[in-house]
């Protein structure tokens, strides 16, 4: 065999370090499945026959060392003339399964069937036809290990060098628009071709295995290379398995929406495909990158990970977080609405017909904040809303324009992103699909996960309970929804103080209520006055500071969960005060 | 040569058509919480290893097809007969399921070290070589990748020219694999570790091959591939009765496993070769430690995950600490309990962290560890009250009775109640004085936190991956920028203010004094109410203390810097690196403040 070598040849080099090494543009390949088969019976004289196949083709193998040997079996035939004909070119014999030798053949190439080394038809529609020891012997063989050379010599087995493996589409098929019948599904799993990619990633030191279209090039220049890198054939065993793990991943979700189907199985594990690096993490000392979710229920189901930026900066770990924070929220709104968010909160909401003047009132709400902030709408960016957002001066100072980190909506017009692109060069325009309900929240913690339902609450699916003598006006309830489904995307302790559809107030984050309760006050300045206050949970022992202050400022509609022992405390300080009190028996925590 | 006839004489053996069991037993098994256990996701045991070499000849092929010829005929004429496939790396239990199955009347077909295990304990069993006619070569890395074990696994019986192929090639059919692989996980996470050759020997080829295949064809065949599952395998076999949600299942947790298996692997691949925390795709895989009650919010239900990564064993958290005493851990519960505990270990002093909603109210580092709870308490004991109690020291009777007896601060007269307290250890007393507070308060004990973990943060369809923050003041420079430099418990007091601040919400500001943190403003979305938050809390006590913000002062700095120093703060820490820094130095200036400028930001979202 020949010695390992560490290459230093600096094209050899290159082409190993470079960012596009490896891809992963395909880890899951799209095509159709090949679908072949093949019966025939054997009787005593083919069985005959076979005996003399095997001493010929002993004798063969013995008598011709230094022969180089290739196993292609691909679903996605991208690529697939390319690589049949540049391992041809480099001396490789070709061994290939059914469609795929055949496309080989119509391509140029010349190829040994595996039925001819495995003396085996294809049967049971293909499922077992690389399962044999002729093929895995190939594969498997540690050439350093002597008897293992020895064995194979006994048997006639040739080595392979190279295998080339996709797999069936199975993710493909069971995210298409149409569905798919389970029976379908089922067929779509590969076991042959796992079977053969894990063999020869454990063998790397033998056998170079290359599961990604996009590799082939890498491929043929390392072996036009003539010189052995260990590092290379590792870090495709790495892919490969990879590759795998991921396939099964797919396949056990898949498996388990088909039996069980609930939201939390014994195990799981979540395929993440690298989208981007970052710049850095929530600090310059964090290195940081960014993932793609590749479950399945998260095909089509939108989010701001497969947001299309069409304009501005590069994003960044934090703009991921509050573009996210932003995009929940505003999504969550009927009409047309507006949201700020800085640091992950909302610091401006307003919804109105006239989406300027959301907009106009989202940030008026707390323009300090808003400044260097997240603007996320739930309707399309036309030319009017561009300009408004373009040219809109800071009502601090009534000059300055307005900067912002992102802008995030479901769509623009034409004329609407050009006229957004002129405001910066750095004003990052995304253009997001709204998550969809039911999803599974996932949040780590030192050594593990909390998993969750999302919160998929609205204001339409719960019950806003009159609980004090005054009942609210209309338009009063229709604030404290208002407000209700801000407090919502607010981080705990929560209140906000909201009238005319217009976020007042909002206390975020503190230890104990009253003083989220007294920053939303405070923010509200003297249009609290009428306004609708909601809390994301009961008012505990502390009660007189925080519903009693609520009252006195003039509040006129609170909104809570309810559920405290003190419940009735908070019902006579409103009756008292002549404010409407309304439970909802829903908590909204948000940490 | 009888007995081999008997073997293959099972090929083609009608299978018992498949009906939906409306049995309440078997129901009753299918849905219960312990059913199909991943208790031993990853079986602990020693590899098996062996090997067997001989040479074929020619009389030995026309031997084999004498065999084939044979054996054709005899599985034409024996309807009815059940195989099993069993191949063991966890050689667990194998007695109990080898043994039942063969007096359900299976036959039991197995590779070498399990086959000989078997026998040990009583199973007739049929090597996997007597059905290949092919011999454990290559130190048996290809013993069952061959048609005539794939073919018995993967053919469908509901299809005639699935039966046929065997029958024509004298295949026989397999009904029950019960196969566990060999235990890569516990051979690379082993205290002495592994090289790297040994862990490559250690991934199972033909192990996976096998169970995907039974998984596969699930209607036809039942796998198994915990041993915790063997007891309702062979009741479902005594029912009589099939059961398609069943074999399903079994399905659905052989292709886990299997992906989890893998995962491990190319954690560990990745690791020896290119090495760094962002590989271009990865699969984290978890398992399920407990329901919880719900989640966030009642109207949310929830779980909770071990994180099963290689870099996650023995590496510490609250995920994986011991819980002496109290109620069940809530979802909130975990979330506050995590960040007091990543607070609290963070110091090198004997430290007291209390957290409500993931903040920390409370901090103070104190010699005497009992000065620090009180210290900690009384820095905010309204929010104290129901909040979590961190330490960084083992809790003895003393500080056990501390806990239990003190009162609060607010009325001098409650008791304090707690949701959790965490520590590293209790001593023994220590415990049993815990434990008598009441009956509801969680007692946790954990493991700090390892350097260098991999944090990730879910967002809409995606995740942000990112090095742990695991700077600790010691890491950085606080480079004095004013013309006043600070005393040295100044510059102390700055130190703990700062690694107080790294775990507060953004916008954060900490004031600090004496190694305890005296007013906390957290999640503000700008900075200058944070501090006011801060300052109002401090209240008096601001005068000399140390205040750490965690970035910069932006364009509103008048209102900041000059509010904090006008409030009588001695000392001020922040990252630097604002366009109007020099504004700030000269407000410190102008009132004889110390400024240091740390270069290092600390957001916390």
């Amino acid at each position: 065999a020949a010695t390992t070598t560490t290459s230093t040849h600096h094209l050899l080099c290159g082409t190993l370090h470079s960012a596009s090494f490896l891809s992963t543009t395909h880890p899951f390949p799209t095509t159709s499945l090949r679908s072949s088969s093949l019966h025939f019976r054997c009787v005593p004289i083919r069985a005959m026959a076979e005996i003399d196949t095997i001493s010929v083709s002993k004798s063969a193998s013995s008598s011709a060392p230094g022969s180089k040997q290739a196993l292609i079996s691909l679903s996605d035939k991208k690529g697939l003339a390319f690589v049949g004909n540049g391992l041809q070119e480099l001396g490789y014999s070709i061994v290939s399964t059914g469609g795929t030798a055949s496309a080989l053949e119509s391509a140029g190439v010349a190829v040994t069937k595996v039925e001819q080394l495995t003396k085996f038809p294809e049967m049971l529609d293909g499922r077992v036809k690389t399962l044999h020891p002729n093929i895995h012997g190939g594969i498997l063989a540690r050439r350093d290990q002597k008897h293992h050379i020895e064995a194979l010599s006994t048997h006639g087995i040739g080595t392979f060098d190279v295998v080339v493996v996709n797999l069936y589409p199975f993710y493909d098929k069971v995210t298409s628009a149409g569905g798919i019948e389970f029976e379908d599904g089922i067929e779509n799993v590969d076991i042959g071709g796992p079977a053969m990619i894990r063999a020869a990633a454990k063998n790397h030191k033998d056998v170079l295995i290359v599961v990604d279209t996009e590799d082939y090039p890498a491929l043929l220049e390392f072996l036009k290379g003539n010189q052995d890198d260990i590092k290379f054939r590792l870090k495709l065993a790495w892919k490969a398995f990879q590759h795998v793990a991921s396939y099964d991943s797919a396949v056990s979700e898949w498996l388990w929406k088909q039996s069980v189907g609930d939201k939390f199985p014994p195990s799981l594990t979540v395929p993440l495909s690298l989208k981007s690096p970052l710049r850095y993490g929530e600090n310059p000392h964090q290195k940081a990158a960014f993932y793609v979710d590749k479950s399945l229920s998260e095909v089509n189901a939108g989010g701001i990970a497969t947001a299309i930026q069409h304009h501005g900066k590069e994003m960044s770990y934090n703009n991921y977080l509050d573009a996210d924070a932003a995009w929940n929220c505003v999504c969550e709104f009927r009409k047309p609405t507006c949201v700020v968010v800085k640091h992950t909160n909302p610091c401006g909401v307003a919804s109105r017909d006239d989406i300027l003047e959301a907009y106009r009132l989202a940030v008026k709400a707390d323009p300090v904040s808003a400044f260097g902030g997240i603007v996320a709408f739930n309707v399309e960016i036309d030319e009017a809303l561009a300009k408004e957002i373009r040219e809109f001066r800071s009502p601090t100072d009534g000059e300055t324009r307005m900067f912002y980190e992102i802008v995030v909506a479901p769509s623009y017009t034409e004329k609407g992103l050009e006229i957004l692109c002129g405001k910066s060069k750095t004003l990052r325009i995304l253009e997001a699909k709204k998550n969809e309900a039911g999803k599974l929240s996932l949040r780590q913690v030192g050594g593990g996960w909390l998993a969750q339902d999302s919160d998929d609450l609205t204001p339409q699916d719960i019950k806003f309970n009159v609980v004090s003598e005054k009942a609210p006006q209309d338009d009063e309830l229709c604030d404290a929804e208002f407000a209700w489904l801000c407090v919502k995307h607010v981080k705990s302790n929560a209140i906000v103080i909201a009238k005319n559809n217009c976020m007042l107030g909002m206390g975020s984050g503190q230890p104990n209520r009253v003083e989220s309760l007294r920053i939303a006050i405070r923010k509200a300045g003297d249009d609290v006055k009428g306004a609708a206050l909601v809390s994301d949970a009961f008012f505990p022992f502390a009660w007189k500071d925080a519903v009693e202050e609520a009252c006195e400022s003039g509040i006129g509609v609170i909104a809570e969960p309810g559920g405290s022992i003190r419940d009735q405390d908070a019902i006579d300080c409103c009756n008292k005060y002549g404010v409407s009190l309304l439970f909802t028996n829903v908590r909204h925590f948000r940490h």
